[in-house]
């Protein structure tokens, strides 16, 4: 599984795909995308790049744990959904902070956007404790 | 009668179990002197009730609801009334000593912290179950009850007996509860309700309806457990294994009384009938005579006290079985009495086997000398154990008497088999109260007696001699509490000279009877002992064993032939069952096909319908496993083909995904696999494997076809994408459902995820660490 090729390729790619699953992410909520599918395609950008150097330098780069993640989005999910608890709201509904920019335009930022955070970072989470404890070498 | 009132019930209830919480976190800060701040709740508890007296002996009935379930609707409903009362006030009075008693009784243990705690739940619970006014509330606190039961009889969790034992107590306890719901729900199913007033006021409607006799018969079940009457009687004694102060408390005084309390409560409404008297009189009197056998052979203090016991719940379930004013009237006070006398003697045993390490009755004697209080207050809760003169005990024993003696429909079985137990009760009053400590010969002591140890036991020995001198004091409470049995109201009064009366003459007899038992002890017990001996396994003991190793083996086999661990017969199952459900209901509706129906095909999804047919096909055909995974993956694209086709991006771009993920995942875990691993064919299994998927395949198919002939309804899908702007501020409909409108299926679904993922993580983590060890 040492090919040059792959090596220098997944270097540069998985800058690519991290970007891009950001970038799915957010454009999520209005277009074609989403947490789950971001956190889908980031997993597979380090899924790409655990094939090419191997999983401990994956661990090594992700500096935390696989199953951190999980917990982390679990709990960012479900804070997302008190924030509706302070405006006496059922749980989960969503909360939004509109701001006008020129030209009329707006930036609307919700309660949901954390939650499609939380999303992602389970999805990225499960897959990835997959991945590595399979690709985990045995001694 | 009744009145609403602003004094919440539900208070204290809930300060017990806030108390449970707390406890652990107090003793980890105050160490020693945690048990004053935790002794002053529930001292606080027992004064709030103290002061409910004067209304409730008045007459009055506090009730209280809050709403809680509506369909069906079950409110969280309480009443205070005189049983409730009663229990309560025994329930924390008692608490607070024995809580006190614990305190330097476990001094040392490790996990006091936590005893206080299980203490606490246990005290809350027995609250909520005899302050509850509906059926489901009542059963919910009766089974926290038995959950805190199986906490403190396995609170030393180091010992093999303690765990087995606990493991007994909550499974025959719980069991019965079980069937008590069922019975619950028969009543429900009767009358409509589960509120126990409503019971009440309908108990002619339900003693004439066909459930009624299988209600009975299941609630009676519930009760007769929890009462450890015969023949489930059993776990009582191993229960002994819990600290003492844990089988003073559960074990004698109040816990074991809930059966009775739930049959007294229930009393107006199912009471009264033959089969009422038939179920109880006989359990009853078993239990009483079990007792009685079994209580003069033991040599162990706290072995002979939860053998008394016994005798004690048998002959309150035989009153209760009689029914007569007089008989619940001598059921309240034999009740208080028992909870006073045995609840002292065994702090008693505690605070011997504290000092001497031992509670071998043999072994011990003349303690008198060197524990002047703890022999004193033994001293006087066995004379009202044996029901001498001005003694609370003698008040009790002239009532049941004179409650057997007055109704008309209890024959000289119940009153012989209540005077041999009476016999009992004297013979071993003086073995527990005299021989251990007034004689000569002392037994060296290893530890002193603390004060925290003598109060409780000093106190309930007093309450005894108050409460004989005076029972004035007592008749109030014991009046609206019979009252509360009966459904009707009474007027007791407690006096403590009945006069020349054939009551007397019985207790004479069971004196003389327990003084001539008393000498002849040692004969008594060696004949006893081998006739337990030779029939030890007919008892229900070891019928509790035998079915126990029923279960497991029978677990065991289905476990095995369910889950045989091979994915085949896995599938199988799954798929058989289902396609017997699916062929079952309704298949004439969806099972139609029509060749017209293929012509609305248009070319493009003719090819990626073939694409599917040839990944799937060559997926079943190859015999490398790394082609058929990829040709799943063929399949899986082509399936996110078809919603490109039919403008679903979204779902297209995670199937993709998913797909993409599924073989790598795959390919994974084939690397782990031997290398040149192939599928080794079988005739037979293919065969098997050819016809179900195919008659499944089919299935599914025509289910489909057939669900898409249907009209669709817009309507939701309607109401997402008008609404999806504003009120969600998004456009993409499928993520605003994912995120905003159904966001909680979404964060179970992703919780699913994390505890798969883990699982997973476990396995294969498992699996590798065990394959390193050699």
């Amino acid at each position: 599984m040492t090919s040059l090729i792959l090596r220098t390729a997944s270097r540069f790619l998985i800058t690519l795909l991290l970007l891009y699953s950001i970038f799915l992410l957010l454009r999520g909520h209005n277009a074609p995308g989403g947490g789950f599918v971001g956190g889908l395609v980031a997993a597979s950008a380090w899924a790409l790049y655990g094939i090419a150097f191997g999983e401990t330098s994956v661990r090594k780069s992700l500096g935390l744990e696989p199953q951190t993640f999980i917990a982390l989005g679990l709990g960012l999910a479900a804070v997302s959904g008190l924030i509706a608890l302070f405006g006496k709201k059922a749980f989960l509904t969503g909360t939004w902070l509109i701001m006008d920019l020129e030209q009329g335009r707006k930036l609307e930022i919700g309660s949901p956007l954390f939650f499609d955070l939380g999303v992602y970072f389970v999805v990225l989470g499960t897959a990835l404790t997959i991945i590595l404890i399979l690709e985990e070498e045995e001694s | 009668m009744s009145e609403i009132s602003t004094f919440q019930l539900i208070h204290p209830v809930l300060s017990g179990f806030a108390a449970a919480v707390i406890a652990p976190f107090a003793y980890f800060l105050l160490k020693r002197h945690a048990i004053w701040p935790l002794a002053t709740i529930s001292g606080a508890l027992t004064l709030y009730f103290f002061a409910q007296l004067p209304s409730i002996t008045s007459g009055s009935i506090i009730l209280q609801e809050f709403a809680w379930l509506s369909e069906p609707k079950i409110a969280l409903s309480f009443a205070l009334d005189g049983l409730s009362l009663l229990f309560s006030l025994l329930i924390s009075g008692i608490g607070t000593l024995i809580l006190i008693y614990s305190s330097s009784y476990l001094q040392d243990h490790k996990y006091l912290g936590r005893f206080y705690s299980f203490f606490f739940f246990f005290m809350a619970s027995m609250l909520g179950l005899v302050l509850s006014n509906n059926l489901i509330l009542t059963f919910i606190f009766w089974e926290l009850t038995s959950i805190a039961s199986f906490f403190l009889i396995g609170f030393e969790n180091e010992r093999g007996e303690a765990r087995s034992a606990a493991t007994q107590a909550l499974l025959v306890t719980s069991a019965g509860g079980l069937a008590m719901l069922a019975g619950f729900i028969l009543l429900f199913l009767i009358t409509g309700t589960y509120e126990i007033p409503k019971l009440i006021e309908n108990r002619v409607e339900i003693r004439t309806h066909a459930f009624y006799l299988p209600a009975l018969i299941l609630i009676v079940l519930g009760a007769l457990t929890k009462s450890a009457q015969f023949p489930f009687h059993f776990w009582l004694p191993s229960a002994m294994q819990a600290p003492t102060p844990v089988s003073a408390y559960l074990h004698s005084a109040t816990m074991v009384k809930a059966g009775i309390f739930l049959l007294g409560r229930l009393n107006p409404a199912l009471g009264g009938s033959d089969a009422w008297f038939l179920l109880l009189t006989t359990a009853g009197t078993l239990t009483l005579l079990t007792g009685s056998f079994m209580a003069l052979q033991q040599r162990d203090m706290k072995l002979i006290l939860a053998y008394l016991t016994l005798i004690a719940l048998g002959l309150l379930v035989l009153l209760l079985g009689i029914g007569s004013p007089i008989a619940v009237n001598a059921l309240v006070a034999y009740l208080v009495i028992h909870a006073l006398y045995k609840g002292g003697l065994f702090l008693v045993a505690g605070i011997v086997y504290h000092a001497t390490g031992s509670r071998h009755i043999n072994a011990l004697s003349g303690l008198f000398r060197t524990m002047k209080l703890t022999a004193l207050s033994a001293a006087l809760c066995c004379l009202s154990m044996a029901g001498m003169p001005l003694f609370f005990g003698f008040i009790g024993k002239e009532l049941v008497y004179g409650s057997l003696l007055d109704s008309d429909s209890a024959p000289w079985v119940f009153l012989v088999a209540t005077t041999v137990s009476m016999m009992a009760l004297t013979a071993l009053a003086l073995l527990v109260g005299v021989s251990m400590f007034f004689t000569p010969n002392t037994t060296q002591n290893k530890h002193g007696t603390s004060l925290n140890l003598l109060i409780a036991p000093v106190v309930f020995a007093l309450l005894g001699i108050v409460f004989g001198f005076a029972p004035d004091v007592f008749a109030k409470l014991a009046g609206v509490a019979s009252s509360a049995i009966l459904g009707h109201r009474i007027e007791v009064s407690l006096s403590i000279w009945h006069g020349l009366s054939p009551p007397l003459a019985l207790s004479s007899i069971s004196a003389v009877g327990g003084f001539l038992i008393y000498y002849q002890r040692h004969r008594l017990g060696i004949l006893l002992r081998s006739i337990v001996g030779r029939t030890a396994s007919l008892t229900p003991r070891h019928g509790y064993h035998i079915l126990l190793k029923l279960l497991k083996t029978l677990a065991a086999k289905q476990t095995h032939f369910l889950q045989s661990g091979s994915l085949f017969a896995y599938l199988s199952w799954l798929l058989g069952s289902l396609m017997i459900i699916l062929l079952a209901f309704g298949s004439e509706q969806w099972l139609n096909w029509a060749l017209s129906d293929f012509r609305s095909i248009l070319y493009y999804e003719w090819v990626l319908g073939f694409l599917m047919i040839l990944g799937a096909l060559n997926a079943a055909k190859t015999r490398l496993p790394l082609v058929a995974v990829v040709s799943l993956g063929v399949l899986g694209y082509a399936i996110a083909l078809t919603y490109v086709l039919y403008g679903a991006p979204d779902l297209a771009m995670t199937q993709f995904l998913v797909e993409t993920m599924t073989v790598i995942v795959l390919a994974l875990v084939l690397s782990k696999l031997p290398e040149h691993a192939r599928v080794v064919p079988r005739p037979f299994r293919t065969a098997l494997t050819l016809v179900l998927s195919a008659t499944f395949g089919t299935l599914m198919t025509s289910l489909v076809w057939n669900t898409l002939k249907q009209p669709l309804d817009r309507s939701l899908s309607d109401f997402f994408s008008n609404n999806s702007v504003p009120l969600a501020h998004g456009r993409n409909i499928v993520n605003v459902i994912l995120v905003d409108f159904r966001a909680l299926d979404t964060l179970g679904e992703i919780t699913v995820l994390g505890v798969a993922a883990i699982g997973i993580f476990g396995l294969v983590r498992i699996k590798t660490e065990a394959s390193r060890v050699p």
